[in-house]
């Protein structure tokens, strides 16, 4: 049974070429490198692509996968390259994901519980905010805080995937969320 | 002893800060960060920032992502072999068009494949029953099998009537040549009619070999020339008789004498 062997072992046998092993690894690790995607792009299309990219690019080299590693890692690894050659894609065709022009649209983030606008066109509001937000953050420090928030991951896991110290995790994610907030922050927030 | 003026430090007590902000902190560094929270407002104004920015972060997570359904990633097989050239338009036969269907759809091919078959299958059952019924009847008397012999000299054979399992078959008349064995129309399934050849004198053909007819199958065979009259003749010392026609209008012509 796939299910009972472990990452590497199905990766083995995935080389072996049989069909079901590199289903079972992608069946494991879908939703989390989705996540990881939508974390980094933003975009619903584009993190599937890239999800997709993600998988075909790992099934291609399975070969030239080094068992010294984990394929958590490998998998991340293929996912953050994916999403950043769609990043740079899209800024040499001019995209932009804050521009001057949307930071002065963006003025107040959180509304005073006394006024009520309309919920929905306000949490859209918000929600583009946030999105654009994080999408302007370094790309180290946006995939240590996707990596958190969206796939749930614990510090130590990071550690591991990124191979990078526990304390590295830990600084990155404080700058990070540091940096998200100042982008955030427009007007003074009362802290209830 | 830290005091309200502590500036928070990253070097200080950011991982504390972080790893109290997730509870992923061990229960003696919590005791230390949160005696601390309690003198520093510093810290404290460090934690609630992070703390909106994370929150932030989950409320676009919950708004934008977790109602999203896992998309499914198809991986083609052929993505690690050499890649050949894609076939254009074109260059595509039918065949090829049929090919592809069948290796798209394996569940399509088993369905058209298992519908030929039971088409075959029935048209050759019904071609076969149509032949039988025509020579057998259904009906056969075996205690009146007798062979005729036309005044030419030839025999004819002509089976009379008999109540057979055969609802379906219509009745013939046949005479065999020679009166039935008591052991060989004992035999449960078969009885042994010979036919000669020649014209009759209804201008139809008859077969020159002696032939037995199966009651239970309805079909015709053929026995080899040293084969007993008298006795059950053996399945392998038989060949399937294909022309049934012509020798049904044997059996019509032909009548022997006894």
């Amino acid at each position: 049974m796939t299910t009972d062997l472990t990452d590497e072992q199905l990766v083995e046998q995935a080389i072996a070429e049989n069909p079901n092993a590199f289903g079972e690894i992608v069946k494991r690790w879908e939703r989390k490198i989705f996540a990881l995607c939508f974390g980094m792009l933003a975009r619903e299309d584009e993190a599937k692509d890239a999800a997709q990219e993600t998988f075909i690019a790992a099934f291609r080299n399975l070969s030239g996968f080094r068992g010294d590693a984990k394929v958590s890692s490998w998998l991340h690894r293929i996912a953050v390259n994916q999403c950043l050659t769609t990043m740079r894609r899209k800024k040499s065709r001019s995209e932009s994901y804050l521009g001057d022009e949307d930071e002065s649209a963006a003025k107040v983030f959180i509304a005073p519980p006394n006024k009520m606008p309309s919920r929905t066109a306000e949490q859209k509001e918000r929600m583009a905010i946030v999105r654009q937000a994080v999408n302007s953050l370094p790309p180290d420090l946006r995939q240590i805080i996707v990596m958190k928030e969206f796939e749930e991951m614990t510090f130590q896991q990071i550690s591991e995937t990124l191979e990078i110290p526990l304390s590295t995790v830990k600084s990155r994610l404080y700058t990070g969320l540091k940096q998200l907030r100042m982008k955030l922050e427009h007007t003074p927030v009362e802290i209830v | 002893m830290s005091n309200n003026n502590h500036k928070t430090s990253a070097c200080d007590f950011a991982e504390s800060l972080i790893s109290y902000l997730y509870d992923e902190i061990g229960t003696a560094e919590k005791w230390d960060f949160e005696e601390h929270l309690k003198d520093c407002a510093a810290c404290r104004d460090e934690l609630a920032a992070v703390g909106f920015a994370r929150t932030a972060i989950r409320e676009w997570r919950a708004d934008e992502f977790d109602a999203l359904a896992t998309p499914r990633f198809a991986i083609p097989l052929t993505v690690r072999s050499v890649e050949t050239p894609a076939v254009t338009p074109e260059s595509r036969s039918w065949f090829d068009g049929w090919r592809q269907i069948f290796t798209l759809k394996p569940a399509l091919a088993l369905s058209v494949s298992m519908i030929l078959i039971a088409l075959f299958g029935a048209t050759f059952l019904l071609f076969n029953a149509e032949n039988d019924d025509r020579i057998a009847g259904g009906i056969v008397n075996r205690q009146e099998i007798n062979a005729a012999v036309s005044p030419t000299g030839e025999r004819k054979i002509e089976l009379s009537k008999e109540t057979i399992d055969d609802q379906a078959a219509p009745p013939l008349k046949a005479i065999s040549s020679k009166p039935v064995d008591k052991n060989a129309s004992a035999a449960p399934k078969t009885s042994t009619v010979k036919v000669s050849s020649g014209t009759s004198k209804n201008n139809s053909k008859v077969v020159s070999e002696p032939t037995k007819i199966n009651q239970k199958t309805r079909r015709d065979v053929r026995l080899p020339a040293n084969a007993s009259k008298n006795r059950v003749p053996n399945l392998t010392e038989t060949a399937d008789e294909e022309d049934d026609a012509i020798r049904l209008a044997d059996l019509f012509d032909e009548i022997e004498t006894r």
